[in-house]
């Protein structure tokens, strides 16, 4: 799968965690990245782009990643796009309540490139 | 006329089963009393240690977020380094041509990645401790309150001023539990002032 062609939005508020996914997003491929430090922050930057990918972290400040799921979901023009949630939480319930909400793909920190990898090649056939 | 009077009786035996009871619940009734009243002096003790805690959670909390800090500034230097070495190591695996040297450069890339991809726990850790710390937090508020709810109560019924006059009675300063080992005095001290102490 070429992933140099797809633009994705990340949405991470920990400065170390955004870097490690930034690093791994590029050395999977990807050339197009834009950062976000929340969901506010996200769907600022939504604004004037077109993203193929959403890859958020669920617990963050101001609104969350289920939140902005939901909200995205509620987007005619983002009902659509994959999106793939990052996060500690690993709770049965979590991931079941990801799911409802229209995340794509689901991935438990710690993570290795391996499975960041599977899981956005699997959310983008 | 025999209704009423039949009303009446029926009312004076339902007083009687009341008295009844009555007698049959007041040495419950009073094992309840002697029971809170021992209770009394824990609650007592317990309280004195919630202020004490109370009052260090700020501190506590604040050492925590400087320990976050820390840690997060010594992740970005290490990735900084891990970085600059994953480029250099690309930038030589670019120049040699196929070979036993590629592979072992290939492998320290790799290694090098898997050291950056490790430093995810800086972030786990944090919101660890931010969860935990919340707990806490939420335990220690609702014990104030309900504290605070039971001394309430007691200007209202002279059973339970009974009982919060002996909580108040046996919550002295030395009842308290001592955490002054588990939580320290902020006592920080920069690497300027320990040198100006030992004069060098």
């Amino acid at each position: 799968m070429e992933l140099n062609s797809k633009r994705v939005l990340f949405v991470e508020d920990s400065p170390t965690m955004r870097r490690i996914i930034a690093n791994s997003l590029q050395r999977l491929g990807f050339v197009e990245i834009i950062e976000a430090e929340n969901g506010v922050d996200a769907l600022s930057k939504l604004e004037g782009h077109k993203i193929d990918l959403v890859v958020t972290d669920w617990n963050m400040p101001e609104m969350n990643g289920a939140e902005l799921v939901k909200t995205l979901r509620s987007m005619p023009e983002y009902g659509e796009i994959p999106i793939v949630m990052i996060t500690t939480r690993g709770m049965k319930d979590d991931v079941m309540t990801a799911m409802k909400l229209g995340v794509n793909g689901y991935v438990i920190k710690p993570f290795t490139p391996d499975v960041l990898k599977t899981k956005l090649e699997s959310v983008l056939k | 006329m025999k209704t009423k009077k039949g009303a009446v009786l029926q009312s004076l035996m339902n007083i009687e089963s009341l008295f009844e009871f009555g007698g049959e619940i007041a040495p419950f009734l009073e094992e309840l009393f002697n029971f809170l009243s021992d209770l009394m002096p824990i609650l007592a003790k317990a309280n004195k240690s919630l202020e004490n805690t109370t009052s260090a959670m700020p501190e506590a909390s604040e050492n925590i977020a400087n320990a976050e800090q820390m840690a997060e500034s010594a992740a970005h230097t290490i990735m900084d380094t891990a970085d600059q070495v994953y480029t250099g190591l690309n930038d030589l695996i670019a120049k040699e041509t196929e070979g036993e040297t590629k592979e072992a450069l290939a492998v320290l890339a790799e290694n090098i990645s898997e050291i950056s991809m490790a430093l995810q726990f800086q972030d786990i850790t944090s919101q660890h401790l931010k969860q935990a710390s919340q707990i806490v937090e939420a335990i220690q508020t609702r014990m104030v309150k309900l504290f605070e709810a039971l001394q309430g109560i007691g200007d209202h019924n002279e059973l339970v001023k009974t009982l919060v006059e002996k909580y108040t009675e046996q919550g002295g300063e030395d009842e308290a539990i001592d955490t002054t080992d588990t939580i320290r005095k902020d006592d920080a001290i920069t690497q300027a002032d320990i040198d100006a102490l030992f004069g060098s």
